[in-house]
């Protein structure tokens, strides 16, 4: 009965007012998911994580020989540099120019060769065209063989991941000797390359403990090569994406 | 409402881990493959070619003791003899190294007469192409076996965290003559010592970790009922400590408030008390009539005892709280479980479990009960296991025949956690048994 009080004038305000709110409401929110979908392409695309680069092989108290041009295959633990950019084409024409080359010259270009030996043995995984594949779930598209933050998760959700991933955990783990109680953690990561070989190794976080870190480094290059995924689509996402082994004692 | 759920939806979106997370928190079963090579001998001498010898001999045996590494034979070295005193990391070829899969290998040399010598020793990492350790021994060719086992000692601490027990005794009861004495000896069965003379009947020996001396009873020839007794094996003096009017059954050092359980008879049968230095009563802890406890061990942590009582009629394994309370049965199986010991590291009890054949085994099993392990088999009786103070190593008693034992006496083994590796260290003509590993 009250109700019927009210003039329609004010009803129709009412109704206005809040048909406003929703349509702002909507609005908000749909800028909200647009930002967040622009974030995540620029993240892809731009302020993607670095590839890692194996600047520090070990603990840092550790020094170790500088490589000497002597060496014709590199050590398996040099640390790999990867390519950063394709070498610019004036440089390129400077270098077909037919010079004397000085001493040092030539050991420069030897040490350029060795370089370019090494990152021909590791597959830089930026090279790889983008897969070709057709996407029937609603999730983005592929760009620069890339995956989706969506794909990643699908990924490391299945069961085909978590029994590759608890392989690798039994293979590491057998070889990993550490008998002293107390607390110790030490995360390194490392990438595979196609023939599950360890690569791009690099303590993370130290123990603070040298022995401990030093087990821990023994442990993860003598499982080398690791056993590769026999999913083709894992095996693709293990390659490209970076191993995070977290190293535990506690009391 | 909404705003946190749309919030919630886009944090759940941007959080997906882009790395392939793994944890590791124990330890593995693959051996790490250890290279030991001969010493340069810089004094062109037999008798201290035959220290270097000893020396590297005696690191083989220690390390390979320990079940974990992998040894890789001497043959098998590639590393050019000339190479042999090259001891500097910057300059050793580390490839030769790593194609005998060493992932770790000592180096060293030696220098001096048989009188004063000294031992230059490194162990060296494969992968970080480091020296790890660097030491230097000196002291005369009968010290030679100490040196290698402080080199071992570290090899151990620098590898897996926790030194190594090759320089810890074994102290034990032996029969040399128709009476049973306290004797002591090193680890692996060398110096091996009868300390006591009472010409009666010794019994359970346990250390005292804060002045590295012995616990043990013995039958005094009076009462004929056995007492409390202390050793120390710096002075080789041993000394009374309790009368009590009944006997004195086994003993266990207290970690945390230095006390001594033991189980005392002077109220007709076996209960478990508290001692404290001089013999005095501290604490009741079982209080059963007819029922005999006995065997305790104390957890590392020193809040719990194990013990052995036929409450239920057999013998079986029970903990409770160190101030008695909460008693509860661990061993279901079988009619005969005694001599529990609690691991140093907590995690395991080890005990001696009759078989249906009426033999004993030796098993382990978890601190709640579960998780039996069967240790020995179809080896006759296998009793009193010990911890080594690392946890690492069990000595037990056992009187397998064996060309090595063909009386079928008594005789000290030791062994892996697992069963692994089971080695006699004692070859007398005589039993020994109760051995107790010296703690640290």
């Amino acid at each position: 009965m009250l109700q019927n009080k009210i003039s329609e004038p004010e009803a129709q305000a009412k109704t206005a007012t809040f048909e406003r709110s929703l349509v702002y409401s909507g609005l908000f929110h749909a800028a909200l998911v647009l930002m967040v979908l622009g974030f995540n392409k620029f993240n892809v695309s731009i302020f993607k994580k670095p590839p890692m680069q194996a600047t520090v092989m070990w603990a840092q108290s550790v020094k170790r020989p500088k490589p000497t041009i002597k060496d014709k295959l590199p050590p398996p633990l040099v640390p790999i540099k990867k390519a950063e950019e394709a070498p610019k084409k004036d440089e390129i024409n400077v270098k077909k120019e037919p010079e004397v080359k000085t001493k040092e010259e030539s050991a420069k270009d030897r040490m350029k060769k060795a370089l370019e030996a090494m990152k021909s043995k590791v597959v830089p995984e930026d090279d790889r065209p983008a897969p070709k594949e057709d996407n029937f779930a609603s999730a983005e598209e592929n760009k620069e063989g890339m995956f989706s933050d969506t794909e990643v998760m699908a990924i490391q959700n299945s069961s085909e991941f978590g029994a590759y991933q608890a392989l690798v955990k039994q293979t590491v783990n057998d070889n990993f000797i550490w008998y002293k109680t107390g607390n110790f953690s030490t995360i390194v990561h490392m990438k595979i390359d196609p023939q599950g070989n360890v690569t791009n190794v690099k303590i993370e976080k130290s123990s603070g403990d040298f022995g401990f870190d030093q087990a821990v480094l023994r442990a993860v290059q003598r499982s080398s090569p690791l056993p590769l995924p026999t999913t083709e689509k894992i095996l693709k996402y293990v390659l490209h994406d970076y191993f995070e082994f977290e190293f535990e004692r506690k009391n | 409402m909404k705003h946190i759920i749309s919030i919630l939806l886009v944090l759940m979106a941007t959080s997906a881990n882009a790395k392939i997370y793994i944890n590791i928190n124990e330890s593995g079963t693959k051996k790490l493959p250890l290279a030991i090579s001969p010493l340069l001998v810089k004094t062109n001498d037999s008798m201290m070619r035959k220290a270097e010898a000893d020396f590297v001999a005696t690191v083989k045996k220690d390390l390979d003791l320990m079940g974990v590494f992998d040894l890789i034979p001497e043959r098998s070295i590639l590393e050019p003899i000339g190479q042999r005193g090259q001891l500097s990391a910057t300059k050793i070829d580390f490839n030769t190294w790593k194609m005998i899969d060493a992932s770790v290998f000592t180096k060293g040399s030696i220098e001096g007469n048989p009188n004063k010598l000294s031992i230059e020793a490194y162990l060296y990492d494969t992968l970080s192409q480091k020296e790890i350790v660097a030491k230097k021994y000196s002291g005369g060719v009968d010290q030679i076996q100490k040196m290698a086992h402080a080199f071992s000692n570290t090899i151990v601490e620098s590898l897996l965290g926790e030194k190594g027990v090759f320089d810890t005794r074994i102290a034990f009861i032996c029969m040399p003559r128709k009476n049973k004495e306290l004797c002591l000896m090193d680890f692996n069965g060398d110096n091996y010592d009868v300390a006591t003379n009472h010409n009666t009947i010794a019994l359970s020996p346990t250390w005292n970790p804060t002045n590295n001396s012995l616990y043990y009873t013995a039958f005094d020839k009076k009462t004929d009922k056995p007492q409390l007794y202390s050793y120390d094996p710096q002075q080789r003096f041993s000394k009374k400590i309790s009368d009590f009017p009944g006997m004195t059954i086994g003993l266990s050092f207290d970690p945390v408030q230095k006390l001594l359980a033991t189980s005392l008879t002077q109220d007709g049968n076996a209960e478990i008390y508290l001692l404290n230095n001089y013999g005095g009563i501290v604490k009741r802890l079982t209080e059963n009539k007819n029922i005999i406890d006995v065997s305790a061990s104390f957890s590392p942590d020193g809040k719990e005892v194990v013990f052995v009582s036929d409450r239920e009629r057999t013998s079986q394994i029970y903990k409770m709280n160190r101030d008695g309370s909460q008693v509860k049965r661990l061993s279901f199986k079988g009619r005969n479980n005694t001599s529990p010991a609690w691991s140093p590291k907590g995690d395991k009890i080890a005990f001696a479990g009759m078989d249906t054949d009426g033999q004993f085994d030796i098993f382990t099993m978890n601190t709640d009960g579960s998780g039996m392990t069967r240790l020995t088999y179809d080896t006759r009786n296998n009793e009193d296991p010990t911890w080594s103070p690392d946890g690492n190593l069990l000595a037990f008693v056992s009187n397998r025949k064996s060309k090595d034992n063909p009386s079928g006496k008594y005789q000290i083994f030791i062994m892996r956690p697992d069963g692994s590796r089971q080695t006699q260290i004692t070859f007398d003509n005589y039993d020994h048994t109760m051995p107790s590993w010296e703690s640290k």
